[in-house]
């Protein structure tokens, strides 16, 4: 457990208190409902308790998600439907407040999500996995995902 | 490219997932502030594109320069902020035009001297209407006429929790009235006065959301992250649930201990 925690850690380091602090309480409430879920001897969740690191890393991954990226994607596709929009005007930025949100920066968060994306790619983590109130849910997700196989794609152009 | 899972390759995922964060940690510090505001864009962002799914054609409007300057609060002139126009002709080849604002002043539908500024708004008319009697000083209020308003949606960054819920009504009451009546409606393709969460309801809420919208002419949408979103507002089956001005929504079916759980779970939610 101590690793993923560090996990969390990791994902979520040099971030505002705004973020970590309700991040971190809904991830510590989730481990001990998860605990709670998993001591029931008629769960069928328990067969996920062997994985516990992995399911304590979709945790972090997911909540990750949840709280920072996906707003941040939000922002993105904001950008990109003013691009659309702007007609021959190629370059476009959005001023929130006192802060600019420009080509330059927009680049950035676009690498950002290109990289998050082949994670999720890669390990077959599709948006529907994050889409979870009760933690029941979540281990749901995590359990759809147990029954999914490798394969190989061949992905040369 | 090799696709796994997380649990055949337990080890690998976490490295992947360490080395994103060791590579975007300054990216992720300096965009994490402004997550409230991204939030807020991206709701924005959904109304736009629900207009673009119901057949209007978008305009950017008041561009300064090349910049789009967002409203992020309540202060400020409307004339000095960027929004979008959306226009579409209908069945019978007349032109629709809309108006989609971010943090414009609503007037009441009661009470001329009374107003509040819903996150998005959606209007007739791009003609700001003025005051000076608003503050204690002759600064100038620019607001949206209730005559113009057609309606709007709050954007909340937090988990539900049946306060919120609840104080919702009362904003819908005061700008929007006819939409707690039972009176029958027109169609419309507007959407119905919204209020977009990005925390995701539990048990209780689910039942407050349920309620609300068997019972008046609004949407309450939670899980508003952006894949998820999309999936929710853009798939046709969806779209056709939400409530517009002109039809109430279509409930999700509450949930049952015998139905939705599997494998006999429904005890275990009771205990959590």
């Amino acid at each position: 457990m101590e690793q993923s925690t560090s996990l969390i850690k990791i994902l979520t380091y040099k971030l505002p208190g705004a973020i970590t602090i309700p991040l971190f309480t809904e991830y510590n409430n989730r481990l001990r409902e998860i605990a709670q879920i998993w001591s029931r001897e008629n769960s069928s969740y328990r067969v996920l308790k062997e994985h516990e690191p992995v399911i304590l890393s979709l945790l972090a991954m997911s909540l990750f998600y949840r709280h920072v990226l996906g707003h941040m994607q939000g922002a993105n596709a904001f950008y990109k439907t003013l691009k659309q929009h702007c007609g021959s005007q190629q370059e476009c930025s959005i001023s929130i407040g006192r802060t600019v949100l420009d080509y330059k920066q927009q680049r950035r968060l676009e690498a950002l999500m290109i990289s998050f994306n082949q994670i999720q790619d890669k390990y077959q983590i599709y948006p529907a996995f994050y889409e979870f109130s009760e933690t029941a849910q979540f281990l749901k997700n995590c359990k759809d995902l147990l029954t999914l196989r490798e394969y190989e794609t061949d992905d040369t152009i | 490219m090799k696709r796994t899972t997380p649990y055949k390759a337990a080890a690998e995922f976490e490295d992947d997932l360490q080395k994103f964060a060791n590579k975007f940690h300054v990216t992720l510090a300096e965009h994490a502030y402004k997550t409230n505001e991204y939030f807020e864009i991206s709701c924005y962002n959904l109304i736009l594109r629900y207009y673009e799914r119901k057949g209007y054609k978008l305009e950017v409007k008041n561009l300064k320069g090349s910049d789009f300057k967002f409203k992020c609060n309540p202060n400020g002139f409307l004339k000095n902020f960027s929004y979008f126009k959306a226009t579409k002709t209908d069945e019978e080849g007349k032109v629709v035009t809309v108006f989609i604002f971010h943090n414009a002043t609503v007037q009441s539908a009661f009470d001329d001297k009374v107003f509040t500024t819903p996150d998005i708004v959606v209007a007739k008319s791009d003609v700001a209407s003025e005051t000076t009697d608003h503050y204690i000083t002759k600064l100038k209020l620019t607001y949206i006429s209730k005559e113009n308003l057609v309606t709007f949606c709050e954007a909340k960054h937090i988990t539900p929790f049946p306060e919120l819920m609840i104080n919702f009504i009362g904003t819908l009451h005061e700008l929007k009235p006819e939409c707690m009546s039972d009176e029958e409606k027109t169609a419309s393709d507007h959407l119905a006065p919204s209020l977009m969460i990005s925390g995701t309801f539990g048990k209780p809420t689910k039942r407050i959301k349920s309620s609300y919208e068997s019972r008046y002419y609004v949407n309450y949408l939670d899980n508003l992250f952006d894949d998820a979103s999309v999936r929710l507002f853009f798939s046709k089956s969806q779209l056709n649930k939400l409530a517009t001005l002109g039809k109430k929504g279509e409930p999700e079916p509450e949930y049952e201990k015998t139905d939705k759980i599997p494998h006999g779970l429904a005890d275990i939610f009771d205990s959590i």
